[in-house]
């Protein structure tokens, strides 16, 4: 029942898009969540659209995989929609029952928000699509590393990162393991009202957590005996080093951006 | 009759791209009172059988039924799992509750045993597997040898009563002096209860001994069945699909590539022992 | 290459009287050697594996490492550098997503330039035969492959003894044999000294030398036909005999002109039927 969760999905590839420095990647999408609420038009939607798609079909990620991202927030996106729809108010009136009205504002302005979260969510998960965990972690930790002598502490956040996501995947297995176990001493998971059903999860949660200590008992141990002491003297095998075309690229993003709020679109 | 499998195919995950076949056109019976060693390496579906026969997975094609119970939808799985217990691998790691009598009650509340039956079937459970009630009852299961925390967790299935019991790797990790313990519980078990018994393992010598029949399950199929005599004369066979032929059934074979007279389905050191006695008076006969 | 003298070590649990685990134990560990140690759960074996790289620092005696003893601060991340320690499950000691990063891990902490990590890396993957998963996310691997994946991790750091803490227990018949054909040819074929914890005698039965714990104490020690051959000693320990030995033994009982130390399946065909 959990081998359908897949957390940080990378989806392997060779493009331009995948090839660029994660830090660079993470500017660019910083950058473009930016000049999304900065172009609050069709025609700014528009051009953003195109840059999304195009970044899609040049990294040769599936258009279905990419609505399967959206499926969580389907529910978000239309509660959006009919919040807008029915208490925005403005322009000409489509629709009147009793005191609910629908005027054409409101469907404008819901309709022009759900595009902007599809946008913002769609872009935002290229991100992580394209990038594999590790160079997501190292991005951060570069990004984060100025931050050390006022005391983030960038080397652990991105060690806390890097371990999650490898035992993310151990520890669901597990979960379910468990669960089979207690199932077969006639332990009920589903039935029940909210609080017998939390109060049913202690079975599973008490041997999970047990197990999570253990494995990070061991863990710790295996990390002292590989010589692990932090990040103090530690190098990488890969160095991401940004190159004039990542630099080029920013720059040229920034640009176009700056120029179209500019213009006012 | 026991359990009876007719053309049990599993999938995991189907429709998506890491879908599975894990059971593929899977019959097989099994009797009441039998004792059986279900053998086959990590992926060879012997996990997935297993599961159907409590209810914990349900048939993609074919059938199960269990003691005349059709394994489907809607079934009254409670019953189901009364009857057929489950004893997953490291079953320590399912223990929780505070004291060691507490977890192995823990099947019998959800069975809703009346209150004043548990300590009883809990104190049978526990000797069952050799854990002195009065001794251990109050203790966490926390505290325990690994041996001991093992034990407990499959009297916490025993207390259930089961009348198929099903021991998924037991041994997996004990040393051989708690592995020795265990199996021995287990007989007696078996013995005194006239259940059916079903050790999966992926070590045929370590269950031929103490069973009727063993099935060995490859790529999701039933690979061989018989007497562990009958399937040990197939050793050769074995070791292409990732299991351990015993050291004896090497010799035997190794002894009778050399054209030597030796039967081929010795179970154990005393029939080595009187095998080759027999062979060397017969060869010294002969010269 | 390693030397032991008058190590204990003892584990203090709440209020009770402290549990010995390692109790006086004095031994060397050659240059090149393959060494088993066996016992049953709790003789102290895993504590034992600790003390040699420093994890654990002895509380009574000197572990020497190559002429500098563990308890030296100075000297302990370069030890831990030359003496690798692999753990029993192999869940619990990978921490990366991706095989190479995770085989990468100890040459980063040792602070290598990257090139040389990326040299390390394909080498150590090429010695336990893995190089094709170099992409690959540990946990979609069987129980042997992680396995290995963890001895090349060890091996990145180039030490010079590799010490396994019962790397087979969670593992099927086929990644045992991997893991041990693995190791064993790293041993003959490179020269790595070698100590494997187990609790398997079979797996004990081609080391050079075998040393049997009980009761944090060295119980017997020698070579493998000298320890098996002590059928009834290692009883009382609780410990298996290889079958083949004990064949052997019961069939000289019967009149066969057997020694009491035959170890494997080849040997007693040749006795038997030259």
């Amino acid at each position: 029942m959990f081998n359908s969760v897949s957390i940080g999905q990378y989806y392997p590839g060779d493009s331009f898009f995948h090839r660029l420095e994660p830090r660079i990647k993470i500017g660019l999408i910083t950058i473009y969540v930016i000049s999304l609420f900065l172009l609050d038009s069709f025609w700014g939607y528009l051009i953003m659209t195109l840059f999304t798609m195009t970044v899609i079909f040049t990294s040769r990620l599936p258009l279905k995989l990419m609505l399967r991202g959206l499926k969580p927030l389907y529910f978000i996106l239309a509660f959006t929609l009919l919040l807008h729809i029915f208490f925005t108010k403005g322009g000409t009136v489509l629709f009147r029952w009793k005191k609910i009205s629908i005027e054409s504002a409101g469907v404008i302005s819901g309709l022009m928000m759900t595009w902007r979260l599809i946008l913002l969510v769609m872009t935002s998960s290229l991100l992580t699509l394209t990038t594999s965990p590790i160079a997501l972690t190292d991005a951060i930790e570069g990004l984060l590393s100025p931050l050390k002598p006022i005391g983030v502490p960038a080397h652990e956040l991105a060690m806390m990162m890097t371990i999650a996501l490898r035992f993310i995947p151990t520890l669901l297995e597990e979960a379910e393991k468990i669960m089979k176990a207690q199932m077969a001493r006639g332990a009920d998971f589903e039935s029940g009202n909210l609080i017998q059903r939390a109060k049913s999860m202690i079975p599973l949660l008490v041997p999970l957590f047990i197990s999570s200590f253990r494995r990070a008992d061991d863990l710790a141990l295996a990390m002292e005996a590989r010589c692990y002491r932090g990040g103090k003297g530690r190098t990488r095998m890969k160095v991401h080093k940004v190159t004039s075309l990542d630099w080029l690229t920013l720059g040229g993003f920034a640009g176009t951006m700056a120029v179209l709020v500019w213009l006012g679109i | 009759m026991s359990i009876i499998a007719t053309n049990l195919t599993h999938i995991y995950s189907p429709d998506t791209p890491w879908t599975a076949k894990a059971l593929d056109d899977v019959s097989l019976e099994i009797q009441d009172g039998e004792i059986i060693g279900l053998i086959g390496h990590t992926g060879s579906g012997k996990s997935t059988l297993i599961q159907h026969f409590n209810g914990l997975l349900k048939p993609t094609a074919g059938s199960v039924q269990v003691q005349g119970i059709k394994v489907e939808k809607g079934i009254n799985l409670r019953r189901l799992r009364q009857m057929v217990g489950l004893v997953f691998q490291y079953p320590e790691h399912q223990l929780f509750e505070e004291t060691v009598a507490i977890d192995v009650a823990f099947g019998l509340k959800n069975a809703g045993l009346p209150r004043e039956e548990i300590p009883e079937r809990v104190e049978h459970a526990l000797g069952a597997v050799g854990i002195d009630y009065e001794t251990f009852k109050d203790r966490s299961p926390f505290e325990l040898s690994g041996g001991q925390m093992r034990r407990v967790a499959i009297a916490g299935v025993l207390a259930m009563e089961p009348e198929v019991l099903i021991l998924d790797e037991p041994t997996a990790g004990l040393d051989p002096q708690s592995r020795n313990d265990l199996l021995g519980h287990l007989r007696r078990i078996q013995q005194e209860r006239g259940i059916t018994l079903i050790i999966v393992s992926h070590s045929m010598d370590e269950v031929a001994a103490m069973v009727n029949r063993i099935i060995v399950m490859d790529k999701g199929k039933i690979y061989a069945q018989g007497h562990p005599g009958e399937i040990f004369r197939h050793g050769q066979e074995l070791r292409q699909i990732g299991l351990d032929v015993p050291p004896l059934t090497q010799l035997m074979f190794a002894l009778r590539a050399k054209g030597q007279d030796l039967p081929a389905d010795i179970l154990n050191l005393e029939e080595a022992r009187a095998a080759i006695g027999k062979w060397r008076k017969g060869g010294q006969a002969s010269v | 290459m390693i030397r032991l003298e008058a190590v204990s070590y003892s584990y203090q649990s709440g209020e009770e009287q402290a549990i010995k685990a390692v109790d006086n134990i004095s031994m060397t560990i050659e240059k090149g050697e393959f060494v088993a140690i066996i016992g049953h759960n709790g003789s102290g074996k895993s504590t034992l594996a600790k003390l040699l790289n420093g994890l654990l620092l002895p509380q009574a005696g000197q572990v020497w490492v190559g002429g500098k003893a563990t308890d030296d601060p100075e000297a302990n991340w370069q030890i831990r550098q030359q003496v690798g320690l692999v753990f029993q499950n192999p869940d619990n000691q990978l921490i990366a997503t991706i095989v190479e990063e995770d085989v990468a891990f100890g040459p980063e902490n040792l602070g290598l330039p990257s090139g040389e990590i990326v040299a390390r890396v394909q080498e150590s993957l090429a010695q336990v035969g893995m190089s094709e998963f170099r992409q690959h996310a540990p946990h979609l691997l069987s129980g042997g492959q992680k396995q290995r994946i963890a001895i090349a991790g060890i091996l990145a750091m180039r030490p010079q003894c590799l010490v396994l803490d019962e790397p087979t227990a969670m593992l099927d018949p086929q990644g045992r044999r991997e893991v041990m054909d693995t190791v064993r040819r790293l041993n003959s074929e490179e020269g790595m000294t070698v100590v494997w914890i187990t609790h398997h005698m079979d797996e004990a039965v081609s080391a050079h030398r075998v040393m049997v714990m009980d009761q944090g104490r060295v119980a017997i020690q020698g070579s493998p036909r000298e320890v098996f051959r002590q059928t009834e000693l290692l009883e009382s320990l609780d410990l298996d005999v290889p079958v083949i030995t004990r064949l052997g033994q019961l069939l000289a009982r019967d009149g066969f002109d057997l020694p009491p130390d035959v170890l494997t399946v080849e040997e007693m065909v040749n006795l038997l039927c030259p």
